[in-house]
């Protein structure tokens, strides 16, 4: 068999026949299909399964091989941290894999106390740089960062209750800006991603869309 | 060589980034160190929210997902305070049936703290657990997927009531049928004995994923036969409210939503029930503030460098 059997021609003829099968399923109310198309749902989380120890695998042997290229001191903090957290995945697995135990008082104060402090610190970091971004993008360049700028701030303001208080109309032209103009904007986007989504899932199906199976890519 | 001399308008438009940001952690500590109490006009979507569930008939069964989302909790967690504290007043008033749920492993945990605490609920409402409102705990629900399944027939969701509270605990891992307030509302709409999303008159339900309300939509009020037309109420973040407003109106899917912590301020006053979302409010009017003063700023700076700066060049 040559290579492009094995890296293209079956790897397309396996992805044609779950794709038109369960497109067959949604037209034609069979009950084969539709035991076939239970089946068929346990393969991409095989799929993804596989695809995570691979990934596994990958990452240590990448790490491994980092280290013995680069013996540095700076190298051998990146490589022992990342050791030192997979030992703490696998002793966290171990404890506390078991389906009930999230209900353990040391599990809750992880979450409330470390994960949420530590969460909502990203969340706050994300609030900061878009102030920053604010400042740096909202300026009257042209008519298209104008219209940016009068509805993005526009809504910005209709959310902040000082605004409403004062200048009652804040309110009506937030929701304005969010009813008309928004929608009119990403309503269009989500169906040509959706055509386009349709497009190159019938191209990969028939073994057209190479990009998808990673076929031939540099 | 040397460095170019900025003028001042080139100055006003490159300011460091660093005193961007500690303007801001400023201007957002002065209300955590001394509440402002900075005016509040409440919104007509809130009205609407607060509207929906006081003017539900009585009786009403309201599916409730208790929303926690630990990274977006100062924003979201005052409106699931202020509603929850709003449902106790109503299930003794006005005899309402509350199915409530999480989506996530935080809430299940949060839930089951702030019911010990913040939303410690009376001992009347502790002896009816079961009766006139349970908490399934935590629900896998989010996607149309999940959501089809659940509301097609609870129980392929959610076999066994899954809670994590520290009362009720004898329906814990019994059959969802089993409880009487769920046997109950089975019985209503839809097919018999199943537990369905015809059985339910009020969805209240949060989220920070702003694609969400398409899903709702899709799932509690396009599909079913005939069609469930479960009307909602949204707890949610300013950034989702171009998704959601598309959606509301009186006889629309969506008859209300609250956004962000400031707007839980506007229920907290109409529930009468003041908490964490005032000081939020006085939070996010700063940072609106600093907010307009920026891009002032920025501007100013451009127009200065078109306009002015060629001026003095010249």
């Amino acid at each position: 068999m040559s290579t492009t059997f094995w890296r293209k021609d079956l790897p397309t003829i396996i992805l044609a026949f779950l794709g038109f099968t369960l497109i067959a399923q949604a037209i034609f109310n069979v009950k084969e299909l539709n035991d076939l198309r239970a089946w068929f749902g346990l393969i991409p989380t095989v799929i993804a399964y596989i695809a995570f120890g691979v990934g596994t695998v990958y990452g240590v042997t990448a790490e491994i091989n980092m280290w013995k290229r680069n013996r540095t001191l700076k190298q051998g903090i990146i490589t022992g941290s990342f050791f030192l957290m997979m030992a703490l995945m696998v002793v966290v697995a171990v404890l506390y894999g078991g389906l009930e135990s999230w209900r353990k008082p040391e599990f809750r104060w992880y979450l409330l106390n470390i994960y949420q402090p530590q969460s909502q610190g990203m969340y706050a970091v994300m609030f900061l740089y878009q102030c920053g971004a604010v400042y740096r993008v909202l300026r009257f360049r042209n008519w298209e960062t104008a219209v940016l700028i009068i509805s993005g701030v526009g809504f910005i303001l209709s959310q902040i209750p000082l605004f409403t208080a004062y200048i009652p109309f804040m309110s009506a032209f937030g929701e304005f800006v969010a009813k008309y103009p928004s929608l009119g904007g990403t309503r269009p986007a989500n169906v040509t991603g959706a055509v386009g989504g349709i497009i190159v899932a019938l191209r990969a199906l028939i073994g057209k869309e190479q990009g998808t199976m990673a076929i031939g890519g540099g | 060589m040397g460095k170019e001399q900025k003028n001042i308008w080139e100055k006003l438009g490159s300011l460091d980034y660093r005193l961007v940001y500690i303007t801001f952690i400023l201007l957002l500590a002065i209300p955590v160190v001394y509440p402002l109490g900075l005016p509040i006009e409440i919104q007509g979507n809130v009205r609407d929210y607060y509207d929906t569930i006081k003017n539900l008939p009585r009786g009403s069964v309201v599916l409730m997902h208790s929303f926690v989302d630990l990274s977006v909790w100062a924003d979201t967690g005052p409106i699931l305070i202020a509603t929850w504290k709003m449902i106790y007043d109503e299930v003794v008033r006005n005899d309402l049936k509350i199915i409530t749920y999480q989506s996530s492993v935080d809430g299940n945990a949060k839930m089951a703290d702030l019911m010990k605490g913040e939303l410690k609920p009376s001992q009347t409402m502790i002896n009816n657990f079961g009766i006139t409102w349970i908490d399934l705990g935590y629900i896998p629900v989010g996607s149309d997927a999940t959501h089809a399944i659940m509301n097609a027939d609870f129980t392929a969701m959610l076999p066994t009531i899954q809670h994590n509270l520290h009362f009720g605990t004898e329906w814990r891992g019994k059959p969802l049928l089993d409880v009487p307030i769920l046997k109950e509302v089975a019985k209503r709409g839809g097919k018999p004995n199943i537990l369905e999303a015809h059985d339910i008159d009020l969805l209240i339900i949060g989220y920070w994923g702003c694609t969400y309300p398409d899903t709702l939509v899709r799932q509690f009020w396009v599909a079913g036969d005939p069609a469930y037309e479960v009307t909602s109420v949204h707890m949610t973040i300013g950034n989702c409210v171009p998704n959601v407003v598309p959606y509301v109106g009186k006889n629309n899917p969506v008859t209300g939503y609250v956004a962000g912590s400031s707007q839980a301020a506007m229920l907290e006053i109409l529930a009468g029930h003041l908490g964490e979302g005032a000081v939020m409010a006085d939070l996010a009017n700063l940072a609106g503030i600093g907010t307009v003063i920026f891009v002032v700023l920025g501007n100013l700076s451009y127009f200065g460098i078109k306009y002015f700066a060629k001026k003095e060049e010249d």
